[in-house]
């Protein structure tokens, strides 16, 4: 018998290949790290699901400094059980550097489970992700070493840089703030040395910098910085580049420094970072062929062609139903310089410059 | 006693229905291609915050195979035509997602496979979002040569290019029930 399901399970890997949609996951973060009183390390946790059914079960939940791991001495069935975690929580004893350390917490799936459907699904033991951050001397820290009643939090922001710091002297919620932030404000200055009269930018994942007659002013959590670059509100394609400034912001704290632009500020246009849209050849001559090549899901999506002259004017558009291909230009496309966009289920998600020529 | 036990409930019954509709799965459009050697997904898949505040969700993206043997994944959120950075974990990649308040995002995701005999994608894992899928369009073309022994799927409409056979579907309000598999011979 047990050859058989043996044999039966290598057939089955050899003639079938299983793909799925994506699934909401489970996420772990760290809330608040401190020591206290007595230099005892305290762990404040916060789990995040999305995954309404459990199907991605957690089996262990894992903390390590940046020497050694121990294993929390719970199961957590519960998200809302993940909350302080202290030395005693754990599995064996752990110690954290006061001078500088890493913390991660990792946790293991036990495994997909799909109630209800025939499909063959997947086993993922064992694996980890969590979340992770630094302090004190400890690597390329941007936190200094834990002071009395300080203690240190991350946030993350659109998917990149996952782990951000803050110095506060109290445990919070995420929704707390209290002194997690201090203000940068400073004179801003445009590409020829004048004041900027108005503006608004974001400025480290998702601060809004406010410029009003010359002055600007921007809430930021407390650790070091290193900039060069912000963006225009909700358009992180339009960025803005200054002269790098160095700082330190404290909680409930002001520092100053002023900031010089080295671009123009205005809106560029939508770069193609990942080459997902060709068009070709640019420049084009007039009444010839322009092709493309589009790596997305033309079959599937909406996917539509537009070559719009200077006044803003559609002069061709044209449904696209392969994923490269030839464009006949026409004949009332004179020389001069289009925009070519591709817009996919009714957004735009390519837009570039193209010269036609006679 | 009865009184402050139906109010509880009520209670209960209304936190749980918000917190269960902050991000909503709400669209997929998919390019499946099937030669003799590979099975390839294109996808756009569309999510939804619909709360009034920015989420950081966390997202897995299961895969037919040890991702270290997949040559090349292709994750790009399609707002801002950037690359997205995801952790490949055995049989799956995993990523976060970060939607403004009463935002929409799209991801594309690329990425193929040895072809086999049988070529599953499981549909079925979308009730896990709760809501059915409001647009969901699939497409498959098959390279020549290759014969089509069954699928679970009945297409909308095919059509023939360049000598493939191109499988279209256009569902709305999609809860799937059978997952989406493709026999050939």
């Amino acid at each position: 018998m047990k050859k058989i399901v043996f044999l039966f399970s290598i057939a089955s890997f050899l003639l079938v290949n299983i793909a799925a949609n994506p699934l909401p996951g489970t996420d772990i973060k760290i809330k608040a790290f401190y020591f206290d009183d007595n230099d005892n390390w305290v762990l404040k946790l916060d789990a995040y699901s999305l995954d309404y059914y459990n199907i991605l079960d957690i089996d262990t939940v894992w903390v390590c400094s940046s020497t050694e791991c121990a294993r929390i001495n719970k199961t957590f069935v519960d998200f809302n059980n993940l909350d302080i975690i202290t030395e005693d929580s754990l599995d064996r004893p752990l110690k954290f550097n006061k001078e500088g350390d890493s913390i991660r917490v990792k946790f293991y799936y036990k495994h997909f489970r799909n109630p209800g459907s025939d499909s063959v699904f997947i086993e993922t033991l064992p694996d980890w992700y969590g979340a992770s951050l630094t302090y004190g001397n400890y690597g390329n820290s941007n936190v200094p070493r834990l002071s009395k009643g300080q203690s240190i939090a991350s946030v993350s922001y659109y998917g990149y840089d996952y782990v951000y710091y803050s110095l506060s002297n109290t445990i919070t919620d995420f929704n707390d703030t209290t002194k997690m932030f201090g203000v940068l404000k400073g004179h801003i200055y445009d590409k020829n040395g004048r004041p900027l009269n108005k503006g608004q930018f974001t400025i480290d994942f998702g601060r809004i910098l406010k410029v009003q007659s010359g002055l600007y002013s921007v809430k930021m959590y407390s650790r070091k910085y290193k900039l060069n670059s912000a963006y225009l509100p909700s358009n992180y394609n339009s960025s803005v580049h200054f002269k790098p400034i160095e700082f330190e912001i404290l909680p409930d704290s002001t520092t100053e420094r002023d900031i010089y632009l080295t671009d123009y500020v205005g809106v560029k246009s939508i770069s193609n970072k990942e080459n997902l849209v060709k068009i070709f050849p640019n420049p084009v001559k007039g009444n010839s062929i322009l092709q493309y090549a589009i790596a997305l899901p033309v079959f599937s999506s909406n996917c539509q062609l537009n070559i719009i002259n200077i006044n803003g004017q559609s002069v061709f558009q044209c449904k696209i139903m392969e994923n490269k291909g030839n464009i006949q230009l026409p004949q009332d496309v004179f020389d001069g310089t289009y925009t070519v966009q591709v817009i996919m289920n009714g957004a735009v998600l390519h837009s570039s410059q193209l010269i036609v020529v006679k | 006693m009865k009184r402050g036990t139906f109010f509880i409930l009520f209670g209960l019954f209304w936190i749980h229905l918000f917190s269960q509709n902050n991000v909503q799965f709400k669209a997929e459009y998919i390019d499946f291609k099937l030669d003799s050697t590979q099975f390839a997904i294109n996808g756009i898949y569309e999510f939804k915050n619909n709360s009034a505040k920015d989420v950081e969700i966390p997202i897995v993206f299961p895969f037919a195979e040890d991702v270290k043997d997949i040559d090349s994944i292709r994750l790009i959120s399609l707002n801002n035509m950037s690359a997205l950075p995801y952790e490949k974990i055995k049989k799956e990649i995993r990523f976060r997602l970060h939607i403004p308040a009463k935002d929409s995002l799209s991801v594309n995701i690329y990425y193929s496979s040895r072809s086999k005999k049988k070529n599953v994608y499981i549909l079925t894992t979308t009730r896990f979002w709760e809501k059915p899928l409001e647009i969901a369009y699939y497409s498959l073309a098959i390279d020549k040569g290759i014969n089509l022994k069954t699928l679970s799927l009945k297409p909308d409409s095919s059509s023939v290019k360049y000598g493939e056979q191109v499988y279209f579907w256009k569902k709305e309000k999609f809860l799937p029930e059978k997952d989406f598999v493709v026999e050939i011979e």
